[in-house]
């Protein structure tokens, strides 16, 4: 991949050499995004903005790093983010388990309080199947639904190879229909 | 070429969702075939979409959200001119770090030889007490 292919790439060459502005460019171009991808993941604004936030330090600091012929750079910057956002989410479980933390309520960035309540309480219940998965089921499936990512992509994101990309998504769907499969029936139609 | 059966397609759509377009070119046709032939695969194949669109209305990033904020700008900004600060003094406060230490290592040690010299010197003393003790134990 070239620059004139990828406009974060001289986005990212200006930010190797310490320019701000470009910084502050990259951070209007994908924050509000990435904020959102993490707050999906992890269910909770703070911790997302938190993650936002430690991913454009690294951005700022390895930018020199970043190797245009490789991955776009909004790959890189889901790649920062994400594995942030799963190890935030191990710490999290392993806490719970030994009864350090307590189960947060996940916030819900999507469904308005128009929304019919027979439809909120069964998006609240896939919601709850979502967050229940592994920490990189989840997030290849986020990825696939939320910004449509190829397979490779996903592969390229996760650190992982195709092969393994695909099997973390077919746990996911699979675990998710299965669930759905014991609440309700015939879920065909029903949003 | 064998045939597409409904186990493969139901493979297919945990593998890449009920969405034909994102299906690999080469599966593509077969399982359009199947799912417009067969009622179990058109069954299953309904199913997968009507999950995916729930999954997709909880996932998928709304275009307001996608716009970042001028308020998330600067809170970015001042984060990572607060963490460059850090990263500029890091060494400094390792250097400090280290001679804390080395006090702290000094004075332990310091305080370990004075105790084992006074030690030495009380030892005659100890041997007196025990022979006191004896004394009496034997009267």
């Amino acid at each position: 991949m070239d620059l004139s292919s990828d406009p974060d790439a001289a986005l990212m060459v200006a930010i190797a050499a310490g320019d701000q502005r470009a910084f502050a460019d990259l951070v209007r171009r994908h924050g509000g995004r990435l904020r959102a991808v993490c707050l999906r993941f992890l269910g909770n604004a703070a911790d997302a903005e938190e993650i936002v936030q430690e991913t454009f330090w690294t951005i700022w600091r390895t930018a020199a790093r970043y190797e245009p012929r490789g991955a776009r750079v909004s790959t890189f910057l889901h790649r920062i983010a994400l594995n942030r956002c799963i190890d935030r989410d191990r710490r999290r479980r392993i806490r719970r388990l030994v009864g350090l933390e307590e189960a947060a309520e996940i916030e819900d960035p999507t469904v308005d309080q128009e929304t019919d309540l027979a439809v909120r309480t069964r998006l609240a219940a896939v919601r709850a199947d979502i967050a229940e998965l592994p920490a990189r089921q989840r997030a290849a499936l986020l990825l696939a639904v939320e910004s449509e990512k190829p397979t490779a992509e996903i592969a390229t994101v996760l650190g992982v190879s195709v092969g393994a990309a695909e099997q973390l998504l077919v746990r996911a769907r699979r675990t998710l229909r299965e669930k759905l499969a014991r609440r309700e029936p015939d879920p065909e139609g029903t949003p | 070429m064998t045939r597409m059966t409904s186990a493969d397609l139901a493979l297919l759509l945990d593998t890449h969702g009920a969405e034909p377009r994102r299906w690999p070119q080469n599966h593509r046709l077969q399982a359009e075939l199947l799912v417009e032939a067969d009622p179990e695969a058109r069954a299953l194949w309904q199913q997968a979409r009507a999950r995916d669109q729930r999954v997709a209305t909880l996932l998928t990033v709304r275009d307001d959200e996608r716009r970042t904020s001028s308020a998330l700008i600067g809170r970015v900004i001042a984060h990572v001119a607060a963490r460059r600060q850090e990263w500029v003094f890091r060494p400094g406060r390792r250097l400090a770090a280290a001679a804390c230490a080395l006090v702290i290592v000094g004075f332990v040690a310091g305080g370990l030889v004075a105790s084992y010299e006074a030690s030495l010197n009380q030892e005659p003393a100890l041997l007196a007490l025990e022979i006191t003790y004896d004394d009496g134990g034997v009267l």
